[in-house]
């Protein structure tokens, strides 16, 4: 019989011990528990909590009180915090969260200022649609309670083909304070109203250009796309086969923001508390 | 005999070392929790947004549902006892306000809406 040298008992023994203790550890008697933190709520409570805290802030002002409560939720930078109130807004939740939630946002920004916006804009080969997308939703994992996701009925979508022409349809200046930074917003669909996918646009500027597709953001509709725009530069857009062209694009000046419960300020810069705000093209497809 | 002894050695030493592994290098943690689950100070905090929320708007009956999330069935008692424990470590006096302003106005109100579940 092979003899084993007296270190491998001793080895041996040292690992079946320890599987022991952290099994005793981890399943008998683990660490006591001393309350959870709010990041380990639940996705829908997790989407209560943040609508509280911006809640809050609406309601005090206190940037201090809401930065703290926010670094409980290291996921939530400027753009998130602005993506979401988009979301709350588009969903039709409590107006005071979205509202604090934007200010919240454009607070952060101007502390902290984030350039990724610009880097995208700077890049053409980037889609801020993409990248919002991809980036803020998965990593935040929360359920916005009222979102209508879960109860949303399927509809058909139909999609393009090479021969699809699209037609303007609308285009109007959106002044909403919440909708920061600015953007073009471009809505694709039928002539009985449906959400167009996959509807490739074209963005063009002075000295750039960049691409991006409808039905990235599909809580808000599969036709749906839009592209974060710099106020002062003059955008051009095209869509699908690039025959239907929209020029002369110019981030729109509003007027001040009516305040709702008295604090309200401008989300961004500007005279008077006018503020940039955005463009929303709807397109026919035939 | 050497041999079960140094075994016998090993395991003690591994048991040791295990245990310290899981209670505190990498313990158990909880996710999926629910909000009577938070560490007392977050549970306080969040009945302070409430509070605040509630002052702004007004809404008893949101106030009451958010405050129900606690699982305590007295809220106005609950928002009380945030309050005397803010009073206690000196927090500032506003959120104390705001704080007995939801408890008197929970206690008065005999029409709250029962405990989430």
């Amino acid at each position: 019989m092979k003899k084993f040298l007296p270190g491998v008992w001793a080895l041996v023994g040292l690992l079946l011990g320890f599987a022991l203790g952290v099994g005793y550890a981890w399943v008998i008697q683990p660490a006591r528990f001393r309350g959870a933190e709010p990041s380990a709520l639940q996705p829908v409570y997790r989407g209560e909590y943040i609508l509280l805290i911006a809640s809050a802030y609406q309601a005090t002002g206190n940037l201090e009180e809401a930065r703290t409560r926010l670094a409980l939720f290291p996921e939530l930078n400027p753009d998130a915090l602005s993506s979401l109130a988009q979301q709350v807004v588009a969903a039709g939740g409590p107006a005071d969260a979205a509202r604090g939630l934007a200010r919240l946002s454009v607070a952060l920004r101007e502390e902290t200022p984030s350039p990724t916006v610009f880097v995208a804009l700077a890049s053409p080969a980037i889609s801020p649609t993409i990248r919002l997308t991809s980036s803020v939703e998965p990593t935040l994992g929360l359920t916005i309670p009222f979102l209508p996701t879960a109860t949303r009925t399927p509809t058909a979508v139909s999609s393009p083909t090479a021969a699809s022409e699209f037609v303007l349809v609308t285009k109007e200046q959106v002044c909403n304070p919440l909708i920061f930074p600015p953007l073009i917003q471009v809505i694709v669909q039928t002539a009985d109203g449906r959400g167009v996918p996959d509807v490739e646009i074209r963005v063009q500027w002075e000295g750039g250009g960049g691409r991006f597709v409808t039905g990235m953001k599909p809580e808000l509709s599969p036709g749906y796309a839009d592209y974060a725009i710099e106020p002062g530069k003059v955008y051009q857009i095209s869509v699908g086969n690039g025959l239907t062209i929209v020029r002369e694009l110019i981030a729109p000046t509003c007027p001040a923001a009516t305040p709702i419960i008295g604090k309200q300020t401008p989300v961004t810069g500007g005279t008077g508390g006018a503020f940039t705000g955005s463009w929303r093209l709807v397109f026919e497809m035939r | 005999m050497n041999r079960f002894l140094l075994l016998g050695l090993g395991a003690i030493a591994g048991v040791i070392l295990g245990a310290w592994y899981g209670w505190s290098v990498s313990p158990v943690t909880y996710t999926q929790t629910s909000p009577d689950q938070l560490r007392p100070e977050y549970r306080a905090d969040y009945v302070l947004m409430v509070a605040e929320t509630y002052s702004a708007d007004h809404d008893l009956g949101q106030a009451a549902v958010r405050l129900s999330r606690l699982g305590q069935s007295d809220l106005a008692g609950l928002v009380r006892q945030v309050a005397q424990a803010y009073a206690v470590a000196g927090y500032p006096p506003e959120d104390r306000e705001r704080l007995n302003a939801l408890a008197d106005d929970l206690a008065r109100s005999s029409t709250l809406p029962s405990a989430a579940p």
